[in-house]
């Protein structure tokens, strides 16, 4: 082991290695490049799958909040108001059968004298008006404790039920006022304890005298429901400038495979599916102007520039007919090819190469908006159409060795110069200043018809999620 | 020709041809790191291959603490080491006798490297691995023994055994030299 640490040895060993070089085969470099290439698409995927779930999620939101808004603003106050019991009829009769079966309004008659199971208990041909709930039935039977109050210059006072809330419990067993557990009722919310004007609330304070001051300004609100409600149908009219960022997803992509399966046919046939199944993300930026139909709906549309960004692989060229420039490989390529050239002469097989695509349009949308929420924070539902017209495709080979294809519309172009989508989505706003409301809007795009042209062999329908973020100035 | 430091910014970007160059320029000596722990070039080509998609995918946390190069190569060995180590398992080191090495004075400047390449890459499995990382790498044998999860005795009895063996080996290929020259290579 002496020998094993002299230096000679272990140095000679190190320095013959020093510079020493091999070089590798091709195949490593390739082998590394399409690794790298594939977890750049998996990174692509992971930022796609993103935005869907977020698209999703939000889309989920907000059918989730509009159904819960249908069914509470939905309500009128009347169908609140199940049951009143009139407190000012003797006991007995508030158990009439036919008072039940009213459903509306349940009168009964509490004489707090008569009523003994509180001493002390004093209401006196009095009436309040008191609002239960179901689930607190069971807490709401419990008995007032040392209840001493004695309630004048109160008339025509009344129990209020919700309406699908029947007590049949309460009023069968002829619960008196006294009976019911009041602070129960104030920490359970079935009686809110805000105290009127002209009240001061003490530790002395009775609870059925706030109760009966309560129900009275409660009264007032439901005769008057429109001057407390908040103002907010005041945006008659507005314009808003927005950024979207989504993606899209092609997979529902079908290209007609050819009769002859000849060399040239089975490579544009594979390009033209990895083409058009392609998912990407999608970005859009606009102006859009809107105005309120009535008070629950609106109307918007606008001008949007939409971009379609996506890249697929290629497994050929198409060598120019003047020049000895090469193309990447593409249905605009493809479809550009003359009958007599329809063979391999121009086409060259090669290893496969990623191909990056961009598709522009305008957009010209269309929506209605249903309002479910009109206040500082708004919520609707949209639903409309979208006219988008093809501007411009550009694709170019990664890398950027071959010649840069931009295709316009016209008759050479395998994409249909008009396309209709349908839109559906939602959005959350926030008024901050008198004037200006920022919004969130989580959406989805469905084309009606296929991006590309009928004769072009290829159908696809990219179905897009997007989130957009719109500031908007309201004019009047 | 790019700089350590554009080499590096490209390829933290991710730029292709950034990470192109970043292979051209340490592939060959590379693959001699490969080749030493390998049998073959095939095999040390896949090492190669697989450590430096590490390189690319860890090189945005590389933080400059040491040389590009000896970071690339530690990331080699690692690699080639994590391929090895099924082997390790099939073909557990023992520990061998330590052997009285004769005093000699052995030159290997005529011999090329590739003939140093071939006498490791004949040594038994575990004194190929633990000559390379005593010898070459510069480890000790303590921390030789907890990369590779063996006895600091079982690393220097392979140490001391591929010593002998390559010991013969040059002994034989200098003996060939002096008689015929250098015209094998």
């Amino acid at each position: 082991m002496k020998d094993m640490e002299k230096p000679g040895f272990e140095d000679a060993f190190k320095n013959a290695f020093d510079e020493a070089g091999i070089p590798p085969s091709s195949k490593v470099w390739s082998n590394i490049e399409a690794d790298l290439i594939r977890s750049e698409g998996e990174d692509l995927r992971h930022r796609l799958f993103f935005y869907k779930m977020v698209a999703a999620a939000s889309v989920i939101f907000a059918l989730t909040v509009a159904a819960f808004g249908l069914f509470y603003f939905t309500q009128t106050p009347d169908q609140q108001i199940a049951k009143v019991v009139d407190l000012k009829e003797p006991r007995n009769q508030s158990d009439k059968p036919e008072n039940i079966a009213s459903g509306t309004e349940k009168q009964t008659n509490v004489d707090a004298d008569a009523n003994a199971n509180v001493e002390g208990t004093h209401i006196g041909a009095k009436s309040q008006n008191v609002i239960l709930s179901e689930t607190e039935e069971g807490k709401a039977r419990k008995s007032v404790e040392a209840n001493s109050a004695e309630v004048s210059g109160k008339n025509n006072s009344k129990v209020i039920l919700h309406p699908n809330e029947r007590s049949p419990e309460l009023i069968d067993q002829n619960l008196s006022i006294a009976e019911l557990n009041l602070p129960a009722l104030y920490k359970h919310r079935i009686i809110r304890p805000s105290i009127p004007q002209g009240i001061r609330k003490t530790e002395e304070a009775d609870p059925v005298i706030l109760m009966l001051a309560r129900l009275e300004q409660l009264e007032k609100e439901l005769s008057e429901p429109e001057e407390r409600k908040e103002k907010t149908s005041d945006e008659r009219i507005w314009t808003s400038v927005g950024f979207a960022a989504g993606s899209f997803d092609g997979s529902n992509s079908t290209v007609a495979r050819p009769a002859q399966s000849s060399s040239l046919m089975s490579t544009s046939s594979a390009t033209a599916d990895n083409e058009a199944s392609a998912s990407g993300v999608s970005y859009s930026l606009g102006v859009n102007v809107g105005t309120r139909l009535s008070d629950k709906w609106v109307l918007q549309g606008g001008v949007n520039y939409l971009t379609q960004n996506s890249s697929y692989t290629a497994s050929s060229v198409i060598g120019s007919r003047n020049s000895g420039t090469f193309l990447p490989a593409s249905t605009n390529g493809f479809t550009g090819l003359a009958d007599g050239e329809k063979d391999d002469s121009r086409v060259v097989s090669t290893a496969p190469y990623n191909v990056n695509n961009s598709l522009r349009y305008l957009s010209l949308p269309l929506q209605a908006g249903y309002l479910l929420v009109d206040r500082k924070l708004g919520f609707q539902l949209n639903a409309g159409v979208s006219t988008d017209l093809f501007l411009q495709n550009s694709k170019s080979a990664e890398g950027g060795a071959l010649q840069k294809i931009d295709q316009g519309r016209g008759d050479g172009s395998p994409y249909r110069a008009l396309n209709f989508s349908g839109l559906m989505g939602a959005e959350v706003s926030y008024r901050f200043a008198e004037r200006y409301r920022v919004a969130l809007n989580p959406g989805v795009r469905y084309p009606f018809n296929s991006i590309y042209r009928a004769d072009s062999g290829v159908k696809s329908l990219p179905m897009s999620y997007d989130i957009g973020l719109r500031f908007r100035y309201i004019f009047q | 020709m790019l700089s350590e430091e554009e080499l590096l910014n490209g390829c933290k970007k991710g730029n292709r041809s950034f990470q192109k160059a970043l292979y051209e320029r340490y592939c060959q000596k590379m693959l001699v790191v490969c080749l030493r722990y390998s049998r073959t070039t095939a095999e040390a080509e896949d090492i190669l291959q697989e450590a430096f998609i590490k390189v690319f995918h860890a090189i945005k946390d590389f933080r400059q603490e040491s040389k590009l190069e000896t970071w690339i190569t530690r990331i080699m060995v690692n690699t080639a080491l994590n391929f090895q180590r099924k082997k390790l398992y099939l073909f557990p080191m023992v520990d061998v006798q330590e052997i009285e090495l004769p005093e000699q004075e052995i030159s290997l400047s005529s011999i090329h490297f590739t003939q140093l390449l071939e006498m490791i890459q004949s040594l038994p499995q575990g004194c190929q691995i633990v000559f390379n990382l005593f010898a070459i790498e510069g480890y000790n044998h303590k921390e030789i023994a907890e990369t590779l999860g063996i006895s600091e005795g079982t690393s220097k009895s392979q140490y001391s055994r591929a010593r002998l063996l390559l010991q013969e080996k040059i002994l034989k290929e200098s003996k060939y030299y002096e008689r015929y020259g250098k015209a094998r290579i």
